[in-house]
């Protein structure tokens, strides 16, 4: 195992860099990118593996530009660009908009649960593999 | 203000806006229109993550571990089910690893950024790196040594790699002149990095 994703033991990538007193976000687009990535992932639109798909193909300094680009491949131009109407999905329950009780302090992060064993569902499903 | 909000008169303000800026606004618009985001459910997560997830929650944890034996014990035995007792809902199976004289212990994820969320919040910028990931298995002192931190030759270090499934919080060493302090005030030693190993608790002086 020696790819981009298992980085245990890799030489050449030189010293860590803290940055001292780091905020939470950097910037204000940090945090409506991270938002929207929850809420992508409660409303059924997104998963953990599209994201690891984006990590192969290009990686950034923060995880907000990685969701950012997740966002934008996996999501936008696979399904919000697609000629499929809103309308459709909507009225077959699915995808589904974050809702109210999502947005409790703990929902957000079963946000982020949710979309991780989803993807853990849909990988033990079709291949018969355990976890992540 | 969307994307396609469009004011003729207000073009020197858009001009300002970074490339980044303006392609977050364009997403956002567009996922809002098609109906998969609300903007103000937007804000209440960025909120959520500003103010109520965050390594305040794993200071609590760990100054009440240090207070209390018992709920110590059971922190070390089942740490997702002793931090849900506190009423903070953990959606990942928590693992703590305490620090003592003969063992520090350091949590990376060589994976990716696997990182215990529920308690400490979004992960710093440093925990995702290249750098970190790929040398703390392997280098964990010059690791250390990048956050000023030493520890005596005699310390063993161990490393724990995380998983999609398992997050790791490190209990470190309560700080010696600390007798009598309440969790409130004991909470104000605890870092987020000694949680994660890459650094050490302040000292009683730091913050009197």
């Amino acid at each position: 195992m020696d790819g981009i994703h298992d980085m245990g033991g890799m030489d050449g990538f030189g010293k860590v860099d803290p940055e001292h007193n780091e905020p939470v976000f950097h910037e204000g687009w940090e945090g409506r990118v991270l938002a929207m990535n929850r809420a992508m992932g409660a409303s059924g639109s997104w998963n953990i593996d599209m994201g690891r798909l984006r990590d192969r193909i290009a990686s950034t300094a923060c995880l907000p530009g990685k969701f950012l680009l997740q966002e934008v491949v996996s999501s936008a131009r696979a399904d919000a660009y697609s000629a499929r109407p809103y309308r459709s999905r909507r009225d077959s329950g699915w995808p589904r908009v974050a809702s109210r009780q999502d947005l409790e302090p703990w929902g957000v992060n079963r946000v982020r649960c949710r979309a991780c064993v989803a993807a853990r569902l849909v990988r033990t499903a079709s291949t018969g593999a355990g976890a992540v | 203000m969307s994307a396609d909000d469009h004011d003729h008169g207000d073009h020197h303000h858009r001009s300002e806006l970074s490339e980044m800026q303006l392609r977050v606004r364009a997403l956002e618009t567009i996922l809002t229109q098609k109906g998969y985001v609300d903007p103000t459910a937007l804000n209440v997560i960025i909120e959520t993550y500003e103010t109520k997830i965050g390594p305040h929650v794993g200071a609590r944890v760990v100054a009440k571990a240090w207070n209390d034996l018992a709920f110590q014990q059971a922190l070390i035995q089942d740490g997702t089910k002793a931090v849900s007792s506190l009423g903070h809902q953990v959606g990942d199976h928590l693992v703590v690893v305490a620090n003592t004289l003969q063992r520090h212990n350091m949590v990376v994820c060589t994976l990716c950024s696997c990182y215990p969320w529920d308690v400490l919040g979004l992960p710093p910028v440093w925990y995702k790196s290249a750098a970190y990931r790929s040398r703390a298995v392997k280098e964990p002192r010059g690791v250390l040594a990048d956050f000023g931190v030493s520890l005596p030759p005699t310390t063993e270090i161990r490393v724990w790699d995380s998983t999609a499934e398992t997050r790791f919080l490190v209990l470190p060493m309560r700080p010696p002149q600390t007798d009598g302090w309440s969790e409130d005030k004991l909470a104000t030693l605890v870092t987020r990095d000694c949680m994660i190993g890459t650094g050490l608790p302040k000292k009683p002086s730091e913050v009197a």
